[in-house]
């Protein structure tokens, strides 16, 4: 991705304002942006995730670009116990699953997306934590190393080729070692079609990348992680 | 019959094609992708009595393609035959076609392969002190070399469908076209249970399979982790057996079902029928599973001269073999569910997404997590934690929590850094562009001193400046990389031993594109086989300070995020990478006689707070004037 030059200090100082949250409870934040009661719904990721949005200053997407376009980085509120343990894996995007046999890494949406991430990790000790309860962590800003960019790039391939061959049906979350490949749908009933082997189609869920908890759970660690 | 003519034009002469396009015609039939051209080799190897067959591949296998064995090789005169059209060991006569015993007799598969890549083929006879070699370009054939090389053959193509366009375009994604490897891989090794068989992907060994004393071992290898029912029996000539999924894990087409007869994986709709049919009502229609079929019968029963690529056979009784492997499967299902009706059932994998409800994730997944996953992530929905009211959350502690929201409105209205001092901060971040006045020149500088390893003090006509030392002296690198560039050719300093540093082929092909580009920007890098690149000079400027992997690395980074029209204006980001790579890093010893370099450097130059890359180059400045008036002076 290319990042004009003035970009860097401004994710310079996008990083300071997200360390600003750090020890703040997701009732203070809800308080701090002039909420005088908390957003319906702040339980959950999503408005947890709008939260923070809205206190950095992200105006992306969530699809068609990142959070913060021009400075190319991509905002991830990510769930965590105490020992920044994080509680379930990391959605990143959806993949169209027509369009396996054309995708390559280099170019892929996916790639975009994890060039630049800044990491919010949420505490709460236990599922049905209040807001009052969850606290934010120290943000980290990670973009992955050569190492990690070649890692992904083979769990890429793995799964994309896994579909693109048609044999989407083989699929499974066990593939790809930091990266996976699962369904994401409003609801079980949603269908996108894919191509068998034959070229035939096939109706089956639509799919989204997703990092894997362990993965994430190092880089907060660790961002050269490689678990 | 007239000759053709081209519609409007004048008749054509008929001719006879020249060989070389022949042959380029002929392989498309047989080499459709890389991984047609490592089925053709694995199957040569396996034909020629190899023990052990390694598969390597490149970008998808279209880079190269390379298959080694173990097996009987070849002389210096087979190898000279071998890349000739209907040149072949394994049968004399037409008779010998009916009963085939090898994988292939067409002999036309290097023939094909070669006329469309640029193939090398070493091979030594195990008799023999020494082997031989032999490059064909496009199908027209090298000398034959003498060469060393273990016993065995080692076929590499490479650049496959360099010379025919037309048909590299019709190639997918390289991860598609590996996974198509990877499935003829599979092939072979079903095949051929006593061969192991590696398969290494851009240098990443994704698949070894070491010899089996079995098909079902082979089979439990590839498949492991699914739950299979052995299926056995001979009806007349024909005998089959096969290791079946349970009906619960079909799938949507017959992608899954490998059904090889004599030993070779073909695709045939009748079979695959003949199979799902024997679950009787337990498979929905056009749903098939898992699991790999054996059908073995003598060779004068089956013609497998139907396709040039052999995936299809033609039984001399077609029905007749329908029905019986129908009739054996349906019986072993049968007594399996008699003999072990409670079995016990393993947990479904999760995120198999089967048609239907099953989209929710199975206990295994969960056990991944250290928390059961709640369903929220599977729904879109959020159901993370029930419903609380808003007002519940706010709590008793509403006071401090107010004190608290407070201070943090005000951390993130507060000023950031020197960079954003000036934002209105209701604005989004994003949005707001550098502030332009935030540049200065502070006309001629004159270092004055360096405080803890970190900083530079300079002075100015009007004014006392404190500078970030990296920033100031990346900048000034950064400068000097630019004005030299502009000059003329960069003063480079060239390595006695090049470093060597480790990067996709993709890279290095793409550094290697614009050798002279980035010659000219003081860099000679060139490539040290395919996946490295060699790094023979730096710009003298940052020579002794950077690291060669760091610039590289990035460089190729660059490059792969650029279009070729682009480079002019990308010299200077370039420039900037090197001058960030060069630049002096904290704590590092600086001569004083660097720094006033460094700080003379920066004499009228527009100063950003920001250094090219990062890092805030002007952390603070005051004027003379304002100096004099706090000191009460004036």
């Amino acid at each position: 991705m290319s990042l004009p030059s003035a970009s860097h200090a401004l994710v310079l100082a996008l990083v300071e304002r997200a360390w600003a949250l750090e020890g703040h409870s997701v009732a203070e934040l809800s308080r701090a942006l002039g909420e005088a009661e908390l957003p319906a719904g702040v339980h959950t990721k999503g408005k947890l995730g709008e939260l923070v949005e809205r206190a950095l200053g992200a105006h992306g997407g969530p699809g068609a670009t990142v959070d913060f376009p021009s400075l190319g980085v991509e905002l991830k509120t990510i769930p965590v116990d105490r020992a920044l343990r994080p509680r379930e894996s990391t959605f990143v995007c959806a993949f169209r699953v027509e369009e396996a046999d054309r995708a390559e890494w280099q170019r892929s949406w996916v790639r975009e997306k994890l060039q630049r991430v800044l990491f919010v990790p949420v505490i709460g000790a236990r599922a049905g934590a209040s807001a009052t309860e969850r606290r934010f962590g120290r943000a980290l800003l990670w973009s992955p190393t050569p190492a990690q960019d070649r890692a992904l790039a083979h769990d890429f391939d793995d799964i994309v080729g896994l579909v693109g061959a048609g044999r989407i049906e083989e699929l499974d979350a066990r593939l790809g070692r930091y990266l996976q490949m699962r369904p994401k749908a409003r609801d079980g009933s949603a269908r996108t079609v894919a191509y068998g082997d034959d070229g035939e189609r096939l109706g089956t869920v639509p799919r989204g990348f997703y990092l894997r908890a362990s993965f994430t759970g190092a880089l907060l660690r660790d961002p050269a992680a490689l678990p | 019959m007239s000759p053709a003519s081209e519609r409007g034009g004048e008749p054509r002469a008929i001719e006879i094609l020249p060989e070389a396009l022949a042959d380029q015609i002929a392989a498309g039939e047989v080499v459709e992708r890389p991984a047609s051209v490592i089925k053709e080799l694995c199957e040569n190897a396996v034909d020629a009595g190899a023990s052990r067959v390694d598969v390597e591949i490149t970008s998808g296998g279209v880079l190269a393609a390379i298959v080694s064995d173990d097996g009987s090789g070849m002389g210096a005169r087979d190898l000279a035959l071998c890349v000739q059209r209907h040149a072949t060991s394994k049968i004399r006569a037409i008779d010998d076609l009916m009963r085939i015993g090898t994988f292939g007799f067409r002999g036309e598969a290097l023939a094909s392969i070669a006329s469309v890549s640029r193939t090398r083929i070493t091979s030594r006879r195990r008799d023999e002190a020494a082997g031989h070699t032999i490059l064909v370009e496009g199908g027209v054939p090298g000398a034959i070399a003498p060469s060393g090389a273990p016993p065995g053959t080692r076929v590499e193509v490479r650049e496959l469908f360099y010379n025919v366009p037309a048909r590299r375009k019709f190639l997918k994604a390289l991860a598609t076209e590996s996974a198509h490897v990877s499935e003829a891989v599979e092939a072979v090794a079903l095949a051929s249970p006593s061969i192991s068989v590696t398969l290494t992907r851009d240098g990443r060994k994704v698949r070894e399979l070491l010899r089996a004393p079995s098909r079902e071992a082979r089979v439990v290898d590839l498949l492991g982790d699914e739950e299979l029912s052995h299926a056995r029996g001979e009806r007349g000539p024909l005998r089959v057996e096969a290791w079946l999924s349970k009906p619960s894990r079909a799938r949507s087409g017959a992608g899954s079902l490998r059904i090889l007869v004599n030993d070779r994986l073909v695709k045939d709709r009748a079979l695959a029928r003949a199979v799902a049919q024997a679950y009787g009502g337990a498979l929905d229609p056009g749903r098939y599973p898992i699991g790999v079929v054996y059908v073995d019968l003598p060779p004068e029963l089956v013609d497998v001269n139907v396709h040039p690529q052999k995936s299809e056979v033609r039984f001399a009784e077609a029905r007749a073999a329908q029905d019986a492997l129908y009739r054996i499967v349906e019986a072993s299902l049968r007594e399996g569910a008699q003999a072990a009706p409670s079995a016990e059932r393993r947990a479904p994998y999760v995120g198999r997404s089967e048609l239907g409800a099953r989209t929710r994730p199975g206990p295994n997944e969960a056990s991944e997590l250290a928390t059961p996953r709640p369903p929220a992530v599977w729904s879109g929905s959020g159901e993370l934690a029930a419903p609380r009211s808003a007002l519940a959350d706010a709590g008793p502690a509403s006071a401090e929590l107010d004190a608290r929201a407070r201070a943090l409105a005000e951390k993130l209205r507060a000023p950031l850094s020197p960079v954003a001092q000036s934002y209105p901060v209701q604005e989004p971040l994003a949005r707001v562009e550098l502030p332009r006045d935030a540049a200065r020149s502070f006309g001629a500088l004159r270092f004055v001193a360096e405080l803890r390893s970190c900083y530079l003090v300079a002075e100015s006509e009007e004014a006392l400046v404190l500078l970030d030392r990296h920033a100031a002296s990346e900048r000034a690198l950064y400068e000097a990389l630019s004005l030299a560039h502009r000059a003329g050719p960069v003063p480079m300093r060239a390595s006695i031993l090049p470093e060597l540093v480790e990067l996709g082929p993709e890279a290095v092909a793409r550094i290697d594109a614009r050798h002279a580009w980035l010659l000219e920007l003081g860099l000679d890098l060139r490539p040290a086989g395919a996946a490295q690149i060699a790094v023979h000079a730096l710009p003298e400027l940052v020579a002794h300070r950077a690291s060669p992997r760091a610039i590289v690395v990035e460089l190729a980074r660059i490059l792969g995020s650029l279009g070729e029209t682009q480079l002019e204006a990308e010299a200077s980001r370039v420039h900037a990478e090197l001058a960030c790579a060069g630049a002096i890093a904290e704590g590092e010893r600086l001569p004083a006689d660097e720094a006033r370099t460094i700080v003379e450097a920066l004499s009228g130059l527009e100063l950003r707070r920001a250094g090219p890359l990062h890092k805030r180059l002007v952390l603070e400045w005051t004027s003379f004037r304002e100096l004099e008036h706090r000191a009460g002076r004036r």
